[in-house]
């Protein structure tokens, strides 16, 4: 197993879709490899579903500079962290851009209800 | 919509206003009245509803123009008004049919398992298109998508990432937490997202 294969198989072997073949795989990788036993870790202190609890408050850079770094090392191993945080953040800008059509000129009509109501409700024109 | 006039022709305004002219009033709701109005029916859905709101809401600009600061701009102090005058239409529906929407909403939720990890694998979006007909189209399937929200979590969502209220001022809009305020949009935009899903799935890459 290498170090791309083993950040995916780590999030199959916690849904609990991997063979008992791939687990003994992800736990030789781990032991030989320091860097992805080290990211497994971070993936543990801080899941996913933290993780997505507290996007709105990561993507305002409100959090602790502690839990920003455990989210950054969480985003590093997570792919689905990270496609799902690239969802997210473009369902927010077509949100902002869905409603962008030319605003049309008022109905004439409307406009001297406006002004009727006005011309009723104040003092009269001056 | 904070610059459909000059800094000039807007403080010639104001004091049209202030002088309590006709012809400026006029031009208030000429200049400003479509973007206003672009407000209350994004709101409302229902363009009568968006109508009677746009005119409730420059009876209240017409009513407190006197205590207009220039500190802010006008489109900006009138797109504040607007959206409150549709926030009320909103709450005399709401106290007539109670609108909750939680449950449904939470279909809508990613799911986790185990310790906490993504019950599926997530699949990133990748680039959207650029031709401008397939643009238009997934405009069309975000206004839907939004439109399909249960009623409390559209409006937060349209406050927040389309009117852009700051999180304090959506929690008093809505009458909550700041907190609880924040969580509603995040819930909104989830569900948006899972809503979007599909169609973005479609377009491929």
């Amino acid at each position: 197993m290498n170090c791309a294969r083993f950040q995916v198989a780590v999030h199959e072997h916690y849904r609990g879709t991997l063979t008992p073949e791939e687990s003994a795989a992800l736990e030789a990788h781990a032991r030989a490899c320091p860097a992805c036993a080290a990211l497994r870790e971070a993936c543990e202190e801080t899941c996913c579903k933290d993780f997505v609890a507290t996007l709105p408050e990561w993507l305002e850079g409100n959090l602790e500079p502690a839990e920003q770094r455990r989210h950054e090392r969480h985003l590093a191993i997570c792919p689905d962290c990270r496609a799902y945080l690239e969802s997210y953040r473009t369902a927010i800008a077509l949100t902002a851009t869905a409603f962008q059509t030319p605003a049309e000129p008022l109905p004439e009509a409307l406009v001297r209800a406006i002004l009727a109501r006005r011309r009723a409700d104040g003092d009269g024109d001056v | 919509m904070g610059t459909l006039l000059t800094r000039d022709e807007e403080a010639e305004l104001v004091a049209e206003l202030k002088a309590g002219s006709a012809r400026g009033y006029e031009r208030l709701v000429r200049t400003f009245g479509p973007a206003m109005r672009a407000v209350t029916r994004r709101m409302l859905k229902n363009d009568e509803d968006a109508d009677d709101a746009l005119q409730e809401a420059f009876l209240a600009a017409f009513r407190a123009i006197e205590r207009f600061e220039a500190r802010s701009a006008l489109g900006t102090w009138l797109h504040r008004i607007a959206v409150n005058a549709a926030l009320m239409k909103l709450r005399a529906r709401q106290a007539r049919g109670r609108e909750d929407g939680s449950e449904e909403l939470e279909e809508l939720l990613p799911r986790f398992v185990g310790l906490g990890v993504f019950a599926s694998a997530q699949r990133a979006w990748g680039e959207l298109p650029e031709d401008p007909l397939a643009r238009k189209e997934l405009c069309g399937a975000v206004r839907a998508a939004i439109e399909s929200l249960p009623e409390p979590y559209r409006v937060a969502l349209l406050l927040r990432d389309i009117e852009e209220l700051s999180n304090e001022e959506l929690a008093e809009a809505l009458g909550v937490t700041v907190n609880a305020a924040k969580i509603r949009v995040h819930r909104a935009r989830q569900a948006l997202r899972t809503l979007l899903e599909p169609r973005i799935a479609e377009l491929g890459p």
